[in-house]
């Protein structure tokens, strides 16, 4: 057993190697790249500020679209975005750094992709993990339900219910949901998306759980002159440090803010405020395929003998259903539990877009759209890290979980 | 259908470089410029260019007469034993029976079959134009407007052109009334007969922009949604006011007095109250069913065609993808050995890539066309079939009708293709509707993100995209999410009636 998980881990180098080298490659060959970008970027700089315009540099130059670029400073570009090598050696450099954890530095944020990735990865794991979570307690329940009613009317009234919910991506749901209960034309519920307010008006629901503040015009000379980003006309809350020198007949309640601004509780809810539509989503997109999973698993599993043994020794139904069998329809169930992470990670690409969540798929998706090759591969690296983990972990928790599988 | 048969068995009997040179042909001239491949390499009509879509001609070609041709004929061989069957016909009737999937399959199929006649029935050319006595058909070949008596450059506006000849129409009846009438009348009313322009049924296209033909900006609403509509009219500052709120209406409404006259007049104008400028001319109540989209371009239309090419792309990405998901699965089980290890770990590590972004890297990079968005689908879509197919394969090679088979001197050739494979194609037929549902929902989902099919095409996913960044003009988000869900929810219910006719699980009740 040892030997076939080690066996999997090794066979997870060539797999990444793979599938890295297919996307670096595609990356490299064609038009449109950073060096282009650059390049015409410097171009656009050239004719705005009018030097060597196209007007004067004859006839070559005005095809080009702009001045000529030096064969040395085209070099310097090439070096600077690493594309001076050719495309095998540009990998193995590439790959060596990601083997030392540096996925080296992002062409849009200017910063390290590390970094970058390391900003969007806990909304992402938030949203998602909610909506895992939220989705097995769900279905588990429901699953099993249909199952012990199987053939009623309550068991063909959720299979609609099923039906429907496979035939809407999740995504799509989350447009309808906006259009419908985001005020665009309908009913003004839920936000329009991101992860917190950054606007509370007094007319706002959680207006009510605004902080105490004060006016950045009242703080005492002395403690402002501490604080030099104040400026006059804004206000502090009471978490400010500011605060504390206020007096207290010039503190108020705040009228207005942001989510900053709101008591502990507020902070909570206007989250919670903010997750209930994406998280439906999430769940819709599970829906389906979960409650089947673990209808047609217990399903199978009361066809069993042993299940026949346990009626036939006179157990009550409740004990044979909910201590027998569903403990064995549970393990296709727990197995998913493997893939978790990067189901969480890497089917959000399109929720994250539609609520403007800014987590890690919708941090893929801009560097897709902004050419940021390192971020994208870095990305990439990710996910497919966890994809391929996931894998092996689902396989290792299949094992601790039934006794009977052997892999060999 | 027999003499279909019979004739696709004189087409097998000719020998392969025929269909080499008919795929040549085909490749050059159409395939691979359509996959826009060779443009990469080279500007049209430059040498790399040139050699490249040759170079690759000649490889479908030769690829396709000696590999794909004769192996698609044994499938086909396979299909026909395995739809011949009776296992197979008793479990059609039961299909049959299910009344849920038939109907949705009976109407999935008349609206995809229907579908290909849609440039009958919505398109903004006319099926034909009878100008001075001589019939043009004008559906699919280009037109200049001077041909038509029209002037300006370009195709004609058909709709423009019939209320044209309309009008000549009335001012040539008129002439011939007076006794003013030209030698050109006679001509018309002796020999040619009135001009005609036989429109389609709603004569606007899915890519033209009507933003000249409709009054305000676009995203325009549905025609049939006057409040709507009076609201726009109301935003371009084209109704006729009136000096002062008229007393008698205050009189009605005690809750207008307090309001500023402005805010009067636009309540009167949402009620319908107030009469547009002259000069505008609202668009009749069923012109634009869905409306237009952010570009004055007609949304129902564009669902149309967009329905075509979602269900034809998912078809044929379905199809292809099965194609090769047989072809593999069905030589790993039946090689087995260390060629059924070594592929299997390729087929691992291809299914362990993260589909949706490599997909969108490589589409993001390439700009894809229909062909090529097929093909980059089709290269990360196919493992699924090949794990049902060697299982399949695995457990009937195993059966004493194989081993007779080879008793008798079958080659490998005929054992897989006319002995095993009939007898494994029931996942195949189970497992088909569902890989459309998940290749419509992948095809939206690309187009909705920006990756899939070039700009003009008619997509719904990039109606999504402007549904999402419209909210206030419900119908861009809600027509295509409506669409999208009857689709899916038809071709699931064909699923579910298939799985239940094609591989019943007969499970014990409780009670």
């Amino acid at each position: 057993m040892t030997t076939y998980f080690l066996q999997r881990f090794l066979l997870m180098i060539p797999t990444f190697i793979g599938i890295t080298f297919l996307c670096f490659t595609v990356t490299r060959f064609v038009p449109g790249g950073p060096v282009e970008q650059a390049v015409l970027r410097y171009q656009q700089l050239q004719a705005l500020t009018g030097e060597g315009g196209a007007g004067d540099a004859g006839g070559s130059s005005a095809t080009d679209g702009g001045p000529v670029i030096s064969e040395e400073t085209m070099q310097k570009l090439r070096a600077i975005y690493g594309f001076d090598k050719p495309f095998y050696l540009a990998y193995l450099s590439w790959l060596g750094r990601v083997v030392q954890l540096d996925l080296g530095t992002s062409d849009t944020f200017a910063r390290p992709v590390w970094d970058v990735i390391r900003d969007s990865l806990p909304v992402s794991l938030w949203f998602g993990l909610t909506g895992f979570i939220l989705s097995y307690t769900i279905c588990i329940p429901l699953g099993v339900w249909k199952a012990v009613k199987h053939g009623s009317a309550f068991d063909t009234a959720t299979s609609v219910l099923v039906f429907i919910a496979y035939s809407i991506p999740g995504w799509s749901a989350g447009i309808l949901l906006l259009l419908l209960f985001g005020g665009g034309s309908f009913w003004s519920v839920f936000p329009l998306g991101g992860v917190s307010s950054a606007q509370i008006g007094p007319d706002s629901y959680l207006a009510g759980f605004l902080l105490e503040g004060a006016r950045v015009e009242d703080i005492p000379d002395d403690e402002r002159a501490k604080h030099p980003q104040l400026r006059p006309g804004q206000f502090i809350n009471s978490r400010h440090p500011a605060f504390a020198a206020v007096p207290p007949a010039k503190r108020q309640r705040l009228t207005r803010g942001s989510s900053d601004d709101l008591s502990w509780f507020g902070q909570v809810l206007d989250r919670i405020w903010h997750m209930i539509l994406p998280v439906f989503c999430y769940v819709l997109g599970m829906f389906a395929s979960k409650t089947v999973l673990m209808k047609n698993s217990l399903m199978e599993n009361l066809g069993q003998d042993y299940v026949r043994t346990a009626f036939a020794k006179g157990l009550s139904e409740r004990t044979v259903i909910f201590k027998h069998a569903l403990r064995n329809s549970l393990i296709p169930i727990a197995t998913g539990l493997g893939h978790m992470l990067s189901l969480v990670l890497a089917g959000s690409y399109l929720i994250e877009k539609v609520f403007n969540i800014h987590g890690f798929g919708y941090l893929g998706y801009t560097a897709l759209v902004a050419r940021d090759y390192p971020v994208t591969l870095g990305i990439l690296v990710i996910a497919s890290s966890l994809k391929l983990l996931g894998n092996i972990f689902a396989d290792m928790l299949y094992c601790a979980i039934d006794p009977r599988i052997r892999f060999s | 259908m027999t003499h279909l048969s019979r004739l696709l068995a004189w087409v097998r009997t000719l020998p392969p470089y025929l269909g080499f040179f008919a795929l040549l042909v085909a490749a050059r001239w159409w395939l691979v410029p359509a996959s826009g491949l060779a443009a990469r390499v080279g500007p049209a009509g430059s040498g790399e260019a040139a050699l490249v879509t040759w170079a690759l001609a000649v490889a479908v070609a030769g690829v396709g007469a000696w590999w794909v041709l004769p192996l698609a004929g044994s499938v086909y061989d396979a299909f026909a034993l395995f739809l011949g069957s009776p296992l197979f016909q008793r479990r059609w009737r039961k299909f049959t029976t299910l009344r849920r999937g038939y109907y949705s399959f009976l109407i999935i199929l008349g609206l995809y079959v229907a579908s290909f006649g849609a440039e009958f029935l919505i398109n903004e050319r006319a099926i034909a134009v009878r100008y001075q006595g001589k019939w043009h058909f004008t559906l699919f070949s280009f037109a200049r407007a001077r041909d038509f008596g029209m002037t300006g450059y370009g195709m004609p506006n058909y709709r423009r052109l019939r209320e044209l000849y309309q009008q000549q129409a009335r001012e040539r009846a008129a002439r011939l009334a007076a006794g003013t009438a030209t030698e050109q009348d006679r001509r018309y009313r002796e020999e040619w007969g009135d001009d005609l322009v036989i429109l389609p049924l709603y004569p606007y296209g899915p890519i033209e922009s009507l933003l000249h033909e409709l009054p305000g900006r676009p995203p325009h609403p549905p025609t049939w949604l006057s409040s709507a509509w009076r609201l726009c009219y109301w935003d371009e500052g084209w109704f006729e006011l009136p000096a002062t709120p008229p007393a008698d209406l205050l009189a009605q409404r005690p809750g207008w007095r307090q309001l500023e006259p402005l805010q009067v007049y636009k309540a009167m104008a949402l009620e319908g109250l107030l009469p547009l400028k002259p000069g505008i001319t609202p668009p009749r109540p069923f012109q634009h069913l869905l409306g237009t989209d952010d570009r004055g371009r007609d949304v129902f239309a564009r669902m149309v065609y967009g329905f075509r090419i979602s269900l034809t792309f998912a078809l044929v990405v379905t199809f292809i993808c099965y194609a090769l998901g047989i072809t593999i699965g069905a030589l790993l089980g039946y090689y087995g050995g260390t060629f059924d290890i070594i592929l299997q770990r390729f087929v691992e590590i291809w299914s362990a890539m993260p589909f949706l972004y490599t997909v969108m890297i490589i589409s993001s990079i390439m700009v894809p066309s229909f062909t090529l968005l097929a093909l980059i689908l089709c290269l990360f879509g196919w493992m699924g079939m090949t794990y049902y197919i060697r299982a399949e394969f695995l457990r009937e090679k195993a059966r004493d009708y194989v081993a007779a088979a080879r008793a008798i001197g079958c080659t490998d050739g005929a054992i897989i293709f006319r002995h095993i494979l009939p007898n494994a194609l029931t996942p195949v037929i189970s497992y088909a509707p569902f890989a459309i549902v998940g290749n419509i929902g992948a095809l939206v989902s690309l187009d909705f993100l920006g990756f899939g099919l070039p700009a003009p095409t008619p997509s719904w996913g990039e109606l999504f995209g402007q549904g999402l960044a419209n909210l206030s003009k419900p119908w861009l988000g809600l027509s295509p999410m409506v669409a999208l869900f009857g689709t899916l929810l038809l071709v699931s219910f064909i699923g579910e009636a298939i799985r239940e006719a094609f591989d019943p699980k007969e499970y014990s009740r409780l009670r």
